[in-house]
């Protein structure tokens, strides 16, 4: 059986070894920090869940199955992290929506306005924002994290034609948010 | 084929595009998409939709996160290394304490021998731990609970409301898991009949 040098690195994770986890986190942040931002549409906050995500597979690495690709695994971890984090967001009233309504109004959005997207993909940001939370974390398990209908399912608790059904229509939204924003 | 209005529905064109239709279910889609242009106009919709999305570009980070990462894991590991001799030395101290206190419980005729054994003594503690698990659920199912509610229920009859979540049923099984727990431990650690000096 070939050993990949990230099988090794996790292997010494799994032993405890920080700085082994410290290159794994430098590895996997930019795309994790990806999917935390376009579920959450907030920089500072996808930061603050992309740190959190990594503590997280820290203290859950040993369940991790060395056979597996580690990538999608932190991934969906981080995705359901977001998806939690909005649910609970929710119950407590915070707003949310209010938040990400401000960012949606700046074209060009960053702590130093140096985060900048083409007017295509901006739009495209802002339509994903639009969805509710639930739709746009089957979009993202299903279009970005390329998880199957069951492996969703089983990721967001739900059952399978539950999330099927959040999958369409959040596609069906999609397509007509972005043609209301192509006039 | 699930139709609406002698076209394709929408969720199945999702499903011919995951993949997700049988042989038979494809070859009947793709016959009618061959045929009607509507259904192929919102086909081509959809599939707009996920260029789209594939489209979209990776955006870059601006820091590097593993620093904070690592710091946080290092402060973690040190907070456990100090709990962990906390609960070392507050061990070696209570059974110092346990130690000294057994001696001078046998030396005096009038105390009870409360602990006598080793089994005695993992008996107790068992029952100490279940009986505080026991108690947090009561209290946190006291939490479900606000005191309108609670005032109600023991002013009526309906104590135990069906149909819906009721802390009682918590509090039941908090004290279900008690009894439970004591009886099963008790059994294996058996102090009952016990005649004390």
């Amino acid at each position: 059986m070939v050993v990949s040098g990230e099988q090794v690195l996790i292997n010494k994770v799994k032993k405890g070894d920080l700085d082994a986890y410290g290159a794994i986190v430098q590895d996997y942040q930019s795309s994790v920090f990806n999917v935390c931002f376009r579920i959450l549409g907030n920089r500072q906050e996808a930061e603050d869940l992309t740190q959190e995500a990594f503590l997280r597979a820290y203290h859950q690495i040993a369940r991790f199955d060395l056979s597996r690709p580690f990538g999608p695994w932190m991934r969906t971890l981080a995705a359901n992290l977001c998806y939690n984090h909005l649910k609970r967001a929710r119950l407590k009233r915070v707003p949310l929506e209010d938040e990400r309504d401000s960012i949606k109004d700046d074209p060009i959005y960053g702590p130093e306005g140096v985060l900048e997207i083409n007017q295509e993909h901006q739009e495209l940001y802002k339509a994903i924002w639009k969805l509710p939370d639930i739709q746009r974390v089957a979009l993202e398990l299903r279009h970005f994290q390329g998880l199957s209908y069951k492996e969703m399912a089983s990721s967001m608790k739900l059952p399978l034609n539950t999330v099927r059904s959040h999958l369409y229509r959040g596609r069906q939204k999609l397509a007509e948010l972005l043609e209301e924003e192509n006039g | 084929m699930d139709k609406e209005n002698n076209h394709i529905s929408a969720n199945l064109l999702q499903a011919y595009l995951d993949g997700d239709l049988d042989q038979a279910g494809l070859q009947e889609l793709e016959l009618h998409l061959d045929k009607c242009l509507s259904c192929q106009k919102e086909l081509s919709r959809i599939e707009a939709v996920f260029r789209k999305l594939e489209s979209l570009p990776a955006l870059e980070l601006e820091h590097d996160l593993s620093i904070s990462v690592l710091a946080q894991l290092r402060e973690e590991k040190k907070l456990s290394l100090s709990i962990t001799w906390t609960l070392v030395l507050e061990a070696i101290g209570a059974g110092t304490v346990i130690g000294l206190l057994i001696p001078a419980f046998r030396a005096t005729s009038w105390l009870p021998q409360l602990l006598n054994t080793q089994t005695e003594i993992q008996a107790g503690v068992n029952i100490f731990l279940a009986q505080l698990a026991s108690s947090w659920l009561v209290w946190w199912a006291g939490l479900q609970i606000n005191i309108e509610q609670t005032t109600k229920s023991l002013f009526s009859t309906r104590y135990f409301p069906s149909g819906e979540f009721s802390p009682w049923i918590l509090i039941l099984a908090a004290v279900g898991i008690g009894i439970l727990a004591n009886y099963i431990l008790l059994r294996s650690n058996p102090i009952r009949g016990r005649n004390h000096k």
